[in-house]
């Protein structure tokens, strides 16, 4: 078993062997066939996915004390920067997350790309995607996680612009990258303050001062020390980070605008793993928050939660509804690690991740039978495709919180809230909730049961996204009876009722075509709040204020050249006149200048013979 | 009458120059200039004379130098009668104004 | 053994040019190229020598003479090794550039650029201070005939503006020197124009903050700063492609090693009292070259403005007077060669193909050229900073060392100039979305993908921005060794 952690390096190195030897078969046109490059990329995950479930035993029987192995990168004086992995149970936990998901995805694209042009381009990426999401979730400091966390918005903008001959996909593209630079400046700015914090004030010179492993140390000396404004503003920092990564309340735009991606795309990063970044950051550096920081997380959390929830009910795009409500589930997580449930948290996301990749993918054999993505347009598809309906099913079931998974997690929660005594939180997500079932429950009534005229559709099976999507259903159904309960009450049937309750309004909604909401409500919902248009508007303005430097730049600097330019011009022609060929005005200056300079002698002499 | 003294001389020389200059710029008559520049060298060679006469004879390399520039000032006018000439027979005018071929 | 390398260095490249430029050579252009390139080639492996066998520095006397001080001596240390073989290397990559995009006059071109290639050589290992600034004013000629030759449409004006703009600016630089000099000679009684030699600090203060003022603005005309920036778009943009590469990846740094020589090293009492004006006018660079850079719609400028912007990020490392910023400040210097010589690389492809440097125009070229799209995707992203790439190293070390600095100020600086990152992935994604992405074009339907040649260059340059990303520590141990 030790084998597999001291060998990790093999699953972060592996994928970047299968980037290279695809890129140089297309490239030496010997291995171009697309049965090659989706069979290495497929093996090189199942060889990640062994390692992660091995570790995934060994951390959670065995081992005591995190693994970890450090390589110098670079470093100055005595101040060094390192890479290197560091396996401990959390890490083992997204790892093992990663792993499944990402082969089942792989599986998935070979089926869903197979008639796509550009195949191998995108296989390279979703190699690369396992590249730098397997460095994140080893790294052993700060910085680390810094540089494979802007590896993976790039590859994550890649994706997005995958089908970059359009024009609307491009400009999404931008917005995605914009955004989550962001967040990543605040994150860098962040561990520019830490570094400098720890070394200057705290005096910690052995090189450890972003590690992970040191933190509890850490918050030890942070405690005794005097700085409490800077503490919290280094931390507020880092946690925009990790707020605009996971796609917050005000930063959720990007997560919206990256829809235009291909939908297997959507459920690998934009769903289970990449949005999950920022609540691995907040774990590792949990020992270091204040109360402050805390409530923040809380506030904005549960922000994010009820009104992405809020926005979703009335999205008929069914993806735009996907993200809005990954969004709001994420708020959720953020919630219990802001009260300081980790675990909770942990296994919320766990399970959350198989069952919005579930959906995702099944988004994706949507679009692909009835060629729209609105749920308005789509015939009734449970009589064309019962799988398709069983398993959208199976995981509106476990996102609600009904019965799978999504009730174990749901169920704990809803009592260490009630334990803990915060009422209005518990109130807040139980709205939340019942707001999750409507949406995704109207979903289905739309997709599957109500017919509005659109009889388009391509039938085709495919056997790899079938037994992908078998593969996936079997983990969202498996932690329903993995994970123990903690305590079945009245709490829970008043979550189980609400659900129900939910259930059949969104039944009723499907058949009348209509949301029953006070109008205002809805429009607010229909414009998701209006947060992409306060975007356009700040763009608008930023452009605006930049046009000012360019004016500037124009009316300014390019005027003082051309003016001095212009005036040398000027003042030579004028003196230029004196040279016009008259020889007698030529022998009046030269008698003019001789007597002047000669006055000038005499009369500098008298001066000094005066004195 | 009064006495005549060297300031005199140096007076009439340097009017005899200043109108020999002001006639030499402006006279548009190419021949006329020739004529101006004799006079501004007779006034040159009065100074001198002036300079050596009530200097009671002792540097005597004024009045050298007098027989020099009369002498220089002949031969400086024959060259500059063939050069107008030469002119003349290119140019077709007799103006001043109209040589202005060095300009910039 | 060793001093053979520096009259090798300095001189291989003139005696190509005059070959080159000589009756007796042939004028067919393919051997014109290849005896260029492989005048090229010889100068780099010689410079990757040197620098293999490099012990502490070189020096190289010429004829031995020593009139009022002013002698020919040359003197190569670990900073001047590394731009060295940058500069070759760059030569290379523009020669091999060349090809593509120089169809007339190519004898009168490859000569003018070996030529070239001596006087930048020249500035880096000069010692002697008239050397350098004769140096310093030889490599205008040839920058002006190539603009004036091969350029785009609005070249005499340009040409005539880069010359005289940059010449404004050695003015100062010269006036710099002789203070120096005169001073040098009032206080320690010896007559001597070496850089090395001179000791400043018995010069006065006012003295050496008039001299350090004079040389700011000298080699600010070539860094850029910004009041003294305007030459720069436009030269960018009217020069023909290999020439702006070589403009932006070497002309832009020998600003910079003058400014590290003179007013870092030489200077550095006045320096450290200086340190917050600088690290205020690099801010400025920073923030005013992004902004102006979003809204141009010519590709080269946009590219330029990007220069000036990581130009500022060298001047925030080395005004931040500690270890990390000077060695983010020099790394970013061959980073940022690095990446811009990529970037006009890809404009010059793009030029050559198209015709139109309008970004307005072009659009959707993607579709056909697949090949160039992807490989200018490390070289993008290494001009956003992004890790991995040498661009964020650069960055990171400039902004940790303006950090670290003592005083409030550049804190606060540091963490203005850090929404750059924010700001340059707005127009360089400007660049890449408006050439790459889109609908295919009708009138692009022709277009061929690029060959060979440019995409060994692009991939050279690609290659190496990832490298000196990854391993960064290989020039980190050369500059600590030596510096």
């Amino acid at each position: 078993m030790e084998f597999f952690v001291n060998n990790i390096l093999i699953t972060v190195l592996l994928p970047l062997w299968v980037v290279l030897t695809i890129i140089s078969g297309v490239f030496f046109k010997y291995a171009e066939n697309r049965k090659l490059t989706a069979l290495l990329t497929l093996f090189s995950t199942f060889i990640g996915m062994i390692f992660a479930l091995c570790i995934l035993k060994y951390t959670h029987s065995t081992l005591t004390a995190p693994v970890e192995t450090n390589y110098l990168w670079f470093g100055f004086q005595n101040i060094n920067f390192y890479l290197g992995t560091y396996t401990d149970k959390i890490s083992s936990v997204f790892l093992a997350i990663l792993m499944i998901i990402s082969f089942i995805v792989q599986l998935y694209s070979y089926g869903y790309m197979k008639n796509k042009e550009d195949f191998n381009r995108y296989f390279v990426y979703l190699n690369l995607f396992n590249f730098s999401m397997t460095g994140l979730i080893l790294s052993t400091n700060l910085l680390q996680m810094y540089v494979f966390w802007e590896l993976v918005g790039v590859i994550s903008y890649l994706l997005v612009g995958f089908y970059y001959k359009k024009e609307d996909v491009s400009l999404s593209a931008k917005k995605v990258f914009i955004i989550n630079r962001i967040g990543d400046c605040a994150f860098l700015l962040g561990i520019i303050m830490l570094s400098y914090f720890s070394i200057f004030i705290l005096n910690i010179s052995d090189g450890s001062f972003l590690m992970f492993s040191s933190s509890n140390t850490f918050l030890k000396e942070v405690s005794e020390s005097a700085y409490p404004v800077i503490w919290n503003i280094i931390l507020l920092l880092l946690i925009i980070g990790a707020i605009v990564k996971s796609a917050q309340f005000p930063f959720q735009q990007w997560l919206i605008e990256a829809m235009k991606a291909p939908s297997p795309v959507s459920a690998l990063i934009h769903s289970a793993t990449m949005v999950c970044m920022g609540i691995f950051l907040i774990i590792r550096i949990y020992p270091l928050l204040t109360p402050y920081i805390l409530k923040l997380i809380i506030i904005i959390g549960l922000i994010t939660a009820l009104f992405n929830a809020f926005i979703a009910i009335s999205q008929n795009n069914i993806k735009k509804m996907l993200a809005y409500s990954t969004s709001s589930q994420l708020g959720f997580m953020f919630t219990a690690l802001g009260l300081g449930f980790l675990p909770i948290a942990i296994i919320y996301l766990v399970i959350h991740s198989f069952t919005k990749a579930l959906l995702f993918l099944n988004a994706g054999q949507i679009e692909m039978i009835c060629n729209t993505l609105n749920m308005n347009e789509t015939p009734p598809l449970r009589k064309y495709n019962i799988n398709l309906a069983i398993l959208w099913l199976i995981s509106a079931l476990s996102l609600s919180g009904l019965f799978f998974g999504g009730f174990n997690s749901k169920e704990l929660l809803l009592n260490s809230l009630h334990n803990s005594g915060n009422n209005i939180i518990l109130f807040l997500i139980l709205l939340t909730s019942f707001f999750s079932a409507f949406y995704i429950f109207k979903a289905y009534f739309f997709i599957f049961e109500t017919d509005f005229g659109n009889k388009n559709i391509t039938v085709e099976k495919d056997f790899k996204i079938t037994s992908a999507m078998m593969l996936m259903s079997v983990f969202v159904i498996l932690p329903g009876f993995i994970f123990k309960l903690s305590n079945l009450n009245l709490l829970c049937a008043i979550s189980v009722i609400i659900g129900i309750i939910a259930v059949f309004n969104a039944y009723i909604c499907a058949k009348s075509n209509k949301i029953f909401l006070p109008a205002f409500l809805l429009k607010l919902s229909c414009k998701e709040l209006y947060i992409p248009e306060i975007y356009n508007f700040i763009s608008s303005v930023f452009l605006k204020f930049t046009k000012l430097f360019f004016y500037i730049e124009k009316f300014i600097f390019d005027f003082i050249s051309e003016i001095t330019a212009k005036i040398i011009q000027k003042i030579s022609l004028i003196i230029s006149r004196i040279q016009n060929g008259n020889i007698q005005s030529y022998i009046s200056y030269s008698l003019f200048t001789t007597g002047v300079i000669f006055m000038i002698l005499v009369l500098s002499y008298i001066f000094m013979r005066g004195v | 009458m009064f006495n005549i003294t060297l300031l005199h001389y140096l007076i009439l020389a340097l009017i005899l120059f200043f109108t020999g200059f002001i006639g030499l710029i402006t006279s548009k008559n190419t021949i006329k200039i020739l004529i101006f520049i004799e006079i501004m060298m007779s006034a040159i060679n009065l100074n001198f004379i002036a300079f050596t006469t009530f200097k009671n004879y002792i540097f005597l390399t004024g009045m050298v130098f007098a027989v020099f520039i009369t002498a220089i000032s002949a031969l400086q006018s024959a060259i500059a009668i063939v050069l107008i000439y030469l002119i003349y027979k290119n140019k077709e005018t007799m103006k001043s104004e109209e040589i202005e071929e060095i300009k910039g | 053994m060793e001093s053979i390398f520096v009259p090798l260095l300095i001189f291989i490249p003139i005696i190509g040019s005059l070959l080159i430029m000589s009756p007796i050579f042939s004028d067919n252009e393919k051997q014109i190229r290849h005896t260029a390139k492989l005048f090229a080639l010889l100068h780099f492996i010689i410079s990757v020598f040197s620098i293999i066998f490099f012990n502490n520095e070189y020096t190289f006397q010429l004829n031995g003479f020593n009139i009022f001080g002013i002698s020919s001596s040359f003197r190569i240390d670990i900073l001047s090794m590394l731009l060295i073989v940058l500069t070759s290397f760059i030569f290379v990559i523009s020669i091999f550039f060349s090809k593509e995009t120089i169809k007339k006059s190519q004898k009168l071109y490859y000569s003018l650029i070996l030529f070239l290639e001596t006087s930048i050589i020249g500035i880096f290992s000069a010692s002697d201070m008239i050397l350098f600034f004769l140096f310093w004013e030889l490599e205008l000629i040839p920058m002006y005939l190539l603009i004036l030759k091969w350029g785009s449409a609005n070249r005499e004006k340009t040409a005539l503006k880069f010359i005289l703009y940059t010449f404004l600016g050695s003015i100062f630089i010269l006036i710099g020197i002789l203070l120096l000099y005169v001073f040098n000679y009032l206080y320690t009684n010896t007559l001597t124009m070496d850089m090395f030699a001179i000791n400043t600090y018995l010069m006065d203060e006012p003295v050496k903050n008039i001299i350090f003022i004079l040389f700011f603005i000298g080699f600010g005309v070539k860094i850029p700063i910004i009041p003294f920036h305007n030459w720069l778009s436009d030269t960018h943009s009217q020069a023909p492609s290999p020439v702006s590469i070589i403009l932006s990846a070497i002309l832009l740094k020998i600003g910079a090693y003058g400014f590290i020589r003179f007013n870092f090293t030489l200077l550095n009492e006045a320096f450290d009292k200086y340190a917050l004006i600088i690290m205020i006018f690099a801010l400025i660079n920073i923030i005013y070259a992004s902004f102006c850079a979003i809204h141009q719609k010519d590709l080269k400028r946009i590219i330029a403005y990007s220069g000036i912007s990581h130009m500022g990020i060298f001047l925030l490392g080395l005004s931040a007077l500690n270890e990390a910023g000077t060695l983010g400040a020099i790394f970013q210097l061959f980073s940022h060669a690095l990446i811009t010589a990529g970037l006009f690389t890809i404009a010059g492809i793009i030029y050559h193909k198209c015709g139109t440097k309008n970004i307005i125009r072009l659009k959707g070229i993607g579709s056909k050229m697949p090949k160039l799209m992807m490989i200018s995707i490390p070289i993008i992203l290494g001009a956003i900073a992004v890790p991995l790439t040498s661009g964020f190293i650069a960055e990171f070390l400039c902004f940790l060392g303006a950090f670290f600095n003592i005083s409030d100020t550049a804190k606060l600086i540091t963490a203005i100039a850090l929404l750059s990152m924010i700001f340059s992935s707005v127009y360089i994604l400007k660049i890449f979305h408006g050439i790459f992405f889109g609908e295919l074009q009708k009138k692009y339907y022709k277009l061929k993908d690029i060959n060979s040649n440019s995409f060994a260059i692009l991939l050279t340059l690609a290659g190496y921005i990832i490298f000196f990303g990854i391993f960064p520590f290989i020039i980190f141990n050369a500059i600590q060794g030596g510096f």
